[in-house]
């Protein structure tokens, strides 16, 4: 979250200035890019500079506080997600958070932790649907709410409430089971 | 009819297990705890997906920022060319952008790339980035529109300044100087034997005119340079209120820019006149062998003598420098 200069980076960053540009890509892309990980999708760096760009084209057009430019910003990755999917053709399979090219830092057994760590939480999201999980990240990694969401994802709020309402309960029942194990349990 | 019977069963009792909810749904509230990572109030059942939700909440916010493809990368290092200005906004020189908060582990890869792009920006872009007169030249040449106006006001009005006397085919010639001076950068140690080759500005303008002024002893020198002061300073003052004047959501910046910008300009008005008396004695010292009208715009002399009538291009490199740096400091008149 950037607080309380938000606005004043937005207005910079509608004038094209780059600090600003580069604040909100600074701030967003991680996120962004890893709600369009979970989904399935590959190439994510490229989606998500493409995301961007879009973002940065129409910012004359967003009015409104950060929590809204944040709803924004998902609304536009999501969109690109299900284009991509549709291209695709196939159903997704869910990609750790952490690139395994990307350099982690650290001792061996934190570096080890953290792949676990994506590989669970990967796991954990493949037991979804797909709109479970999508509900589920959204709500999670976006932050958003159950409103917001729905608006994302072109459903009505209640949909969306049924739709996290069985994720969680899947989630738990394959928790239960052991289907998937936290590695920093065991 | 047993088999349609069958066919529309509900099936055996309790095979809904793993399908229908065994637990009262989740209020708002605590769904929103629980994909906080928090643990929603007597739902210790779910400590789990708590502990999963956190999880996937970390590994999000700890996820490095993703490099940037080329087009991105461009825009993020250059700006973005908006509608009020039609110019692509460049980096601004020693602007920094404020602390962003929560942007995680920072990615090398994406830093090094970004760092290199930037330097590689700055350093081809020369003079081009120095000054939003030459950016407008560019944009001019390109378009054909320096003279008709279509550039946004602030622009124009600089354009205007610079190139007002200059015919069209000068301007060519001018783009043309500019795009060699920047890939050349060498915007600040022109020689004498370049500055003897450069087309007509006004800074060469000046040379001849202070060729004549060594011509004639060097008499009129002094009162050159002094218009050339005075031309200085008004520049600087008018990029100083322009600068003011576009910097409405930040007075405090915007008055910075006009502090810079009059700065500036009396800083190029006392260099002119500092460099007029120089340009005076020397043409008084030189005037026994310089016959009148003789000068040139090659001559070493000439050259030496024309540095005051550069003061007029100077000043409005340092006045534009600060108009850009003001223009510029219309988004950064928001920076915290």
């Amino acid at each position: 979250m950037i607080g309380e200069h938000f606005e004043q980076v937005l207005a910079a960053a509608r004038t094209g200035a780059p600090w600003a540009l580069q604040g909100l890509y600074e701030d967003l892309a991680p996120v962004v890019g890893g709600y369009l990980r979970l989904q399935g999708l590959r190439e994510v760096e490229d989606h998500t500079s493409e995301v961007f760009l879009g973002v940065f084209r129409d910012l004359s057009a967003f009015a409104g506080a950060e929590p809204a430019f944040r709803s924004w910003v998902f609304t536009i990755a999501h969109r690109r997600m299900v284009d991509e999917r549709r291209r695709q053709g196939r159903r997704p399979d869910a990609r750790p958070l952490e690139d395994a090219d990307q350099p982690l830092g650290g001792d061996v057994e934190t570096e080890a932790l953290d792949v676990l760590g994506g590989l669970w939480v990967s796991d954990a999201l493949a037991e979804l649907t797909d709109e479970q999980r999508q509900v589920v990240t959204l709500r999670i990694i976006a932050d958003l709410s159950v409103e917001e969401v729905a608006a994302i994802v072109g459903k009505r709020p209640g949909a969306v409430r049924v739709l996290q309402h069985r994720a969680i309960e899947r989630l738990r029942r394959a928790l239960e089971r052991g289907r998937i194990t936290d590695p920093r349990r065991t | 009819m047993s088999d349609e019977f069958t066919r529309n069963a509900g099936g055996h009792e309790g095979d809904d297990v793993g399908e229908m909810t065994r637990h009262p749904r989740l209020d708002d509230r605590s769904a929103d705890a629980l994909f906080s990572g928090r643990l929603p109030a007597d739902r210790e059942d779910l400590a789990d997906v708590a502990a999963l939700a956190e999880r996937v909440r970390l590994a999000a916010s700890q996820a490095p920022t993703p490099l940037p493809n080329a087009v991105l990368a461009a825009v993020l290092a250059d700006g973005l060319a908006t509608d009020e200005s039609d110019l692509p906004v460049t980096v601004r020189r020693g602007a920094t952008a404020p602390a962003v908060r929560g942007t995680g582990r920072s990615n090398p890869r994406r830093k090094k790339t970004m760092l290199e792009l930037l330097i590689a920006k700055l350093a081809g872009l020369g003079l081009l980035a120095k000054t939003g007169i030459a950016g407008a030249a560019v944009l001019a040449g390109a378009t054909g529109a320096g003279f008709t106006g279509s550039l946004p006001p602030q622009t124009q009005a600089g354009f205007d300044r610079a190139f007002g006397e200059a015919s069209a085919e000068e301007t060519e010639e001018l783009v043309e100087l500019v795009v060699d001076d920047s890939d050349s950068d060498s915007d600040s140690d022109t020689t004498d034997a370049e500055a003897g080759e450069r087309p007509e500005v006004p800074g060469d303008e000046g040379r001849a005119t202070a060729d004549e002024a060594a011509g004639d002893n060097g008499a009129d020198g002094r009162a050159t340079a002094d218009a050339a002061a005075t031309d200085g300073r008004a520049f600087g003052e008018s990029k100083a209120t322009e600068a003011r004047e576009n910097a409405p959501a930040g007075p405090q910046t915007g008055e910075e820019a006009s502090t810079s910008g009059r700065q500036n300009g009396e800083e190029a008005s006392t260099s002119g006149r500092h460099n007029g008396e120089e340009a005076a004695t020397s043409g008084r010292d030189r005037a026994p062998e310089a016959p009148s009208g003789d000068g040139t715009a090659d001559d070493t002399p000439a050259t030496d003598a024309g540095q005051p009538e550069e003061v007029p291009a100077g000043s409005s490199d340092t006045g534009e420098a600060a108009s850009s740096s003001a223009k510029e400091g219309t988004p950064a008149a928001g920076r915290p």
